[in-house]
């Protein structure tokens, strides 16, 4: 048998059906490398801010009235937000119960809650690389936010802050405020 | 191939080798999408996260128009469950730039009402935000909800 040669023909209908299906395959790769690559950034940085606000709504949750709360002006470091809340049971005994909170954002530019009870203290970072933070609470009756808070009004309604630009808002299901209408 | 008693190999075309090749590469395509499945799952998340924040954005401004008495009465104390307010292609945007447009309901009614011993009304004002796909209306992706007690007559 001879063999016969491969015509040319064959050979660009072989290179070109190759060409195509590399083409398409390492395109969708690299896109899919690409995509994959920001949605691995913006979980990294969105999941923190959730797991913190589902902290903070559970903190704020627990605040019942007769508890203390503050807000001081604001000294660009959001250390003047304190209030009590019952953090109800909690792995170390220390801190099970009524205790002390504190939302400040400390010299490593990490966001905190700081809870504290008779002499003890414990620091929860709820984000890290923070550069400012904000707090404000609705008065309703001044109709408007305000950013500060005496110890004797009854609790507001609503809880706002701003971390890095992106504002949050809580809940406070045990105001004393009730809405009036005329 | 049987060439008299002896059986000869017939060598292949590089043709036929690339038609082979070709058909092999067609068959894993399917398989590249289950990973961009994964990804739009894990974007689905995330803009439900994005979602939530929103929607208690939302309720908030809501909640402050009505401490404002900026709603009006009627509609406090209408006992209609249904739709206030719908907002079609509400624009949500993640921090990277992705966005992705929803539709926005609002529901605000009355739920309960009494009458105190003074003879003011008071009323169980319930407010809802929803966020829900556009594809999809039944989905309810994100929401949030805050009651709130409206005296009437009281102070303002």
């Amino acid at each position: 048998m001879t063999k016969r040669p491969l015509t040319l023909l064959e050979v660009a209908i072989g290179l070109a059906l190759t060409a195509i299906l590399l083409t398409t395959l390492f395109s969708s790769f690299r896109q899919m490398i690409q995509i994959n690559s920001q949605v691995r950034m913006l979980s990294e940085s969105l999941h923190p801010h959730f797991v913190m606000r589902l902290r903070l709504n559970q903190v704020f949750g627990r605040i019942y009235p007769g508890d203390k709360l503050t807000l001081e002006k604001d000294r660009g470091d959001g250390s003047a937000f304190k209030f009590q809340f019952n953090n109800g049971i909690d792995h170390s005994t220390d801190f099970a119960g009524e205790v002390e909170g504190q939302l400040l954002l400390d010299d490593k530019k990490q966001f905190c809650l700081l809870l504290k009870k008779k002499d003890k203290e414990r620091k929860e970072v709820l984000l890290q690389g923070v550069r400012d933070v904000c707090f404000e609470v609705f008065d309703p009756a001044k109709k408007s936010w305000e950013s500060e808070l005496d110890e004797k009004q009854p609790l507001p309604p609503m809880v706002r802050f701003g971390i890095d630009g992106r504002e949050y808002t809580l809940f406070l299901p045990r105001t004393e405020h009730k809405v009036g209408y005329p | 191939m049987l060439v008299g008693s002896r059986l000869v190999k017939k060598p292949f075309v590089l043709l036929e080798l690339l038609i082979a090749f070709a058909l092999v590469s067609t068959c894993i395509l399917p398989f590249l999408r289950y990973p961009f499945k994964h990804m739009e799952k894990e974007l689905d998340c995330l803009f439900n996260m994005e979602l939530d924040r929103q929607a208690r954005q939302r309720l908030s401004e809501i909640v402050a128009n009505i401490y404002c008495n900026e709603v009006e009465k009627e509609t406090l104390v209408s006992t209609d469950v249904k739709v206030k307010q719908k907002k079609e292609g509400v624009k949500i945007s993640l921090p990277c730039g992705i966005s992705r447009k929803y539709q926005e309901r609002v529901f605000l009614y009355e739920a309960k009402k009494k009458v105190d011993k003074n003879l003011k009304e008071i009323s169980l004002v319930h407010a809802r935000v929803e966020y829900r796909n556009p594809k999809d209306k039944r989905n309810i992706l994100a929401s949030a909800k805050v009651d709130l007690i409206v005296e009437f007559g009281g102070q303002q």
